[in-house]
């Protein structure tokens, strides 16, 4: 087991180097960069001479070639030290503390709902195919599937401010916004925070459920269900016991692709919402090509991914024993 | 408009101030002077006196406070504003904290007027600047502000090479940088080779609003390596996470929209101060109890409490929420499309919409690259018959009827009615609707091959297909772009649109990698074509301006890149350096026509349709805004209606919720 961790180890170190090489390269991939942008945020009045312009990518560190560039990163990136966003003119690791927390806050909750609610449902549906509540719950899976997370937030913010009056996106409605932390406010979050957690979930939940009654309907037709039954175990019992424990693999092997997904998959609907996670600020900083902010958010996530991975790994040996490390 | 409010307050003082006022130094009698005062503040601020965190109002003001006429009525104290930016671009922001520029433009935007500094003069021939600076004005936190500061912006900011890039352009004549000096405590002046004619309009618009940033000398000294103590400072530099002292400089004095955006430390002269700094897309600014003007009735402005500001991740969300009414004030970028949403949302969100003009000649100008890199094309944009042809395909009624809910009229891009460079004859030609003229110039240019689909071919061969790179984020741009398809598809041209990110489009502007363009036909007016005649002359080496991007590199790097303009492009750019000189306003009057008058032969620009009003969101019951007004680039947004004379009648939005 040891031996495993430290071997999973040196891979996700080397995971995680090829990911912040290409997530740097990618970056500087669209024509022009963050001087480009830069200028155009100073529209006119503010002429800016060829020197200026020279001048401005040699004190942003633009005129050196990539390898070099890449480097200063990574050196500095190992000290602790994520740059500093052009766009904000503060450092990155103030502008991730920031974001994070409530990143965090909205992203593992939503795990947990896609789990706590996709995988019951998903065992319920095999075990009573065909059944009328079988074919509700896949119609809406099916729908919840194809329909993209964005599109239900616009629709829930049409319906909010149609028939209940305002609540546009946002953490807090405007009467909270201003005033000190109380109960009300905390109750507030929660409510605007839930509503997100439900958007956000709804595809992992519709795609969870699926997998999960999938694969639990193999196992079902599996002989050892049948001999199981013979010699008279309780029906209940016996599918917790064993057809789940195998069907279950493929979703928690996925947990890792969950985090990261969770995180980054949000961005639109996060956006469309107006919550201030890191999505948002990842979207703009790709569009601007402000590099260090936009390179440190993915390697952050990146990181994010290999842990999860490696959690997902050591949860799988753990649901099914005939897995060898 | 602004008068001074001296003597009262002067005879006050003699009559027995002096023992009142050094008491209120020591910070205990703030209240006893307060209650003889001619002066008013606001509740908030006449309790932090009271418990003796605030010196007294009077203290506070200038001995001779500005005094702002209010537009209607004098206002009471009270209510927060609302409003919301688009994924932190805040253009219209600036308008709601002020801004408070060296010098300022008049309420109907046709001059310019004193602010911080009281009068200016030209000596020695024009060529040296002379700027009076008002005295006793005090920053947010209570210090002095006087000539010391723009020393310390001039010599220590903006000919230091390692916080500023080059010398700030505006101030350069003929290229070179001037000499500044300080002649006492509240005079400044700059030596240049030829007079800066337009100084002043540059001093109430961009530049003007943010120098202020970097006069508050006493706070930012510590941050400087000329000031501060070396150790010191590195010690603050590594605390804050920062690898240069001019890292850790350009964050504590950031600016953005001409507002301390993330240090409420910064201090201001505002009349509003940062309280809260964007925080989870939500920032607060505060009353400024500094702040340096009152109304006629001795309350000191502003009258509204705070400025809580939004930052929305999308533009339609942002609108929702409008129609929510969440907001009170919205007032620049707001988009036409979507009047019937805000309208809809009007009575149960406590505001209304104004119709507000712009400083757009034309909504859209659309340019024809003509350093385009394809030699073909080159050829072809640089036929005015091609741009006439062009002009008259367009179809502008329909432009107007579909996009603009007929609230717009077909023009090129000339200047907004009211400006003394308008011409209706030049603004309207070559705009009918003549697609068989249109046809007629095509053929008789030589482009008369066609292929099996009708479409016409190059000269070369090949089919004639313009591509226009248009910004994503635009939705009138392509609205208009994709009627623009249909309207060249009559004429047998192939018309492509790719819709990409504004930075991308700019990253191939500035490559001079863009054949056809567009973009919203603004800063046609008088505050701003003098010293910014973006779109008529090629001058800018960065900008949206396609037409002439190799000329216009050219012209700014003087001669090192790009190409040499020829004929009439290179008489705009000699009739701009002539411009720029000119103090005498006849003459100035000539060269902005004869500009004007190239610009109109050549169709440098096309334009769609003008006149279309802007959508502005008040709150209700906010006075002292006028119902017909204007807003825009040209005037900042429109902070010559000057933010801290409104007020809530009553004392608060009535769609305040609670």
């Amino acid at each position: 087991m040891m031996n495993y961790a430290i071997r999973r180890s040196g891979q996700m170190l080397v995971t995680v180097f090829v990911i912040s090489v290409i997530a740097f390269v990618v970056i500087q991939l669209p024509p022009g960069d963050f001087v480009n942008s830069y200028l155009a945020t100073l529209s006119g009045g503010n002429i800016v001479t060829q020197d200026a312009i020279v001048a401005l990518r040699a004190q942003f560190g633009l005129d050196e070639n990539l390898v070099v560039q890449y480097w200063r990163w990574l050196t500095n990136l190992l000290q602790g030290n994520m740059g500093i966003s052009f766009q904000y003119q503060r450092t990155v690791l103030d502008l991730l503390a920031e974001r994070l927390p409530l990143t965090l806050a909205i992203t593992i909750p939503t795990a947990i709902f896609v789990y706590m609610v996709a995988i019951p449902i998903g065992i319920y549906s095999a075990v009573r195919q065909y059944s009328l509540v079988d074919y509700l719950l896949s119609f809406a899976g099916f729908i919840f599937l194809a329909v993209p997370n964005f599109l239900i937030a616009i629709i829930a913010i049409y319906i909010g401010y149609r028939y209940f009056g305002g609540g546009v996106g946002g953490l807090f409605s405007p009467e909270y916004e201003l005033a000190p932390w109380s109960i009300g406010k905390v109750l507030n979050m929660m409510q605007n925070m839930s509503l997100a957690i439900l958007i956000i979930g709804t595809s992992g939940v519709a795609a969870t459920m699926r997998v999960m009654r999938g694969m639990l309907l193999d196992e079902l037709s599996q002989a050892y269900v049948e001999t199981a039954r013979a010699k008279g175990l309780g029906e209940w019992r016996l599918i917790m016991k064993y057809p789940v424990r195998v069907a279950v693999s493929p979703v928690l092997s996925t947990i890792g692709f969950v985090l990261p997904a969770l995180i980054s998959g949000t961005e639109i609907t996060a956006t469309v919402l107006n919550i201030p996670t890191t999505g948002p600020l990842l979207l703009n900083a790709v569009r601007s090509q402000d590099m260090f902010l936009a390179a440190s958010i993915i390697f952050v996530l990146s990181i994010l991914t290999v842990i999860g991975t490696f959690i997902s790994d050591l949860l799988l040996v753990w649901a099914d024993p005939r897995i060898k490390l | 408009m602004i008068r001074t409010f001296a003597p009262t307050r002067r005879q006050f003082l003699k009559l027995g101030g002096l023992a009142a006022s050094s008491i209120a130094l020591g910070g205990l009698g703030g209240r006893a002077f307060a209650q003889g005062s001619q002066y008013k503040e606001a509740p908030q601020l006449a309790e932090m006196v009271a418990s003796g965190t605030l010196p007294s109002v009077d203290e506070r003001l200038p001995e001779a406070p500005v005094v702002v006429e209010p537009l209607e009525s004098v206002g009471t104290y009270g209510g927060h504003l609302r409003t919301g930016i688009i994924q932190n671009r805040g253009f219209q922001a600036r308008s709601a904290w002020g801004p408070e520029p060296i010098l300022r433009i008049s309420r109907d935007g046709q001059s310019v007027e004193p602010n911080l500094a009281e009068s200016w003069e030209y000596t020695n021939d024009g060529k040296t600047f002379v700027l009076h600076l008002r005295r006793g004005i005090k920053w947010s936190d209570g210090a002095s502000f006087d000539a010391s500061g723009f020393d310390f912006w001039w010599n220590h900011v903006n000919l230091n090479a390692e916080l500023s890039p080059a010398p700030m352009a505006q101030f350069m004549v003929q290229g070179e940088v001037p000499t500044f000096e300080m002649v006492d405590d509240h005079t400044v002046q700059w030596t240049f080779v030829a007079p800066h004619a337009n100084l002043p309009a540059l001093l109430a618009h961009g530049p003007g609003g943010s120098i202020p940033r970097y006069l508050p000398r006493h706070y930012l000294e510590q941050f400087h390596a000329d000031f501060a103590d070396e150790a010191a400072l590195n010690g603050r530099v590594a605390e804050a996470g920062f690898s240069t002292w001019a890292e850790l400089f350009n964050n504590r004095s950031n600016v953005q929209w001409l507002m301390p955006f993330d240090n409420p430390a910064m201090p201001t002269l505002l009349p509003f101060k940062l309280s809260r700094p964007m925080q989870l897309n939500v920032l607060v600014a505060d009353r400024n109890p500094y702040y340096w003007k009152v109304d006629p009735e001795g309350q000191q402005l502003p009258y509204v409490d705070d400025i809580v500001l939004t930052n929305y991740e999308s533009g339609e969300v942002r609108d929702a929420a409008i129609a929510a009414g969440e907001m009170n004030w919205v007032n620049t970028d707001t988009t036409f499309t979507n009047l019937p949403l805000y309208r809809e949302g009007q009575e149960r969100g406590n505001y209304s919409v104004k119709l507000w003009q712009t400083d757009r000649a034309a909504e859209h100008t659309i340019m024809f690259n003509h350093t385009v890199k394809d030699p073909v094309l080159r050829e072809l944009y640089n036929d005015v018959r091609f741009k006439r042809a062009f002009s008259l395909a367009l179809d502008r009624q329909q432009i107007a009827d579909t996009v603009y809910l007929g609230f717009a009229v077909p023009s090129q891009l000339q200047m907004i009615p009211g400006s003394k460079w308008r011409n209706e004859e030049w603004a309207t030609k070559d705009t009918e609707y003549d697609p068989d003229g249109a046809n007629a110039l095509l053929d008789e240019i030589g482009l008369t091959n066609r292929d099996g689909q009708g479409i016409r071919q190059r000269s070369d061969g090949r089919p004639l297909v313009l591509n226009m790179d248009i910004p994503v984020d635009d939705p009138g741009s392509l609205a208009v772009a994709e009627l623009i398809i249909e309207f060249m598809r009559e004429v047998g041209i192939t018309f492509n649109v790719r819709s990409i990110a504004r930075e991308q489009v700019r990253a191939l502007i500035d490559n001079n990698d863009t054949e056809v363009g567009i973009w919203i036909g603004d800063k046609c007016s008088d505050a701003m074509f003098p010293h910014s005649p973006e779109w008529h002359v090629p001058y800018l080496a960065t900008g949206w301006n396609v037409w002439g991007m190799a000329w216009a590199q050219f012209y700014a790097s003087g001669g090192q890149q790009g190409e040499e303009p020829q004929g009439d492009a290179k008489l705009v750019q000699e009739l701009f350096d002539e411009m720029q000189i000119t103090v005498d306003e006849a003459r100035r009057l000539e060269i902005g026509n004869e500009i004007l008058r190239i610009n109109a032969e050549n169709l440098w620009n096309i334009g769609d349709v003008g006149q279309v009003p802007i959508p502005v969101i008040l709150g209700s019951n906010l006075r002292n805004y006028p119902e017909e007004g204007f807003t825009g680039f040209s005037w900042l947004g429109n902070y010559n209606y000057q933010i801290e004379q409104t007020y809530f009648e009553g004392g608060a939005w009535s769609g305040e919720r609670s």
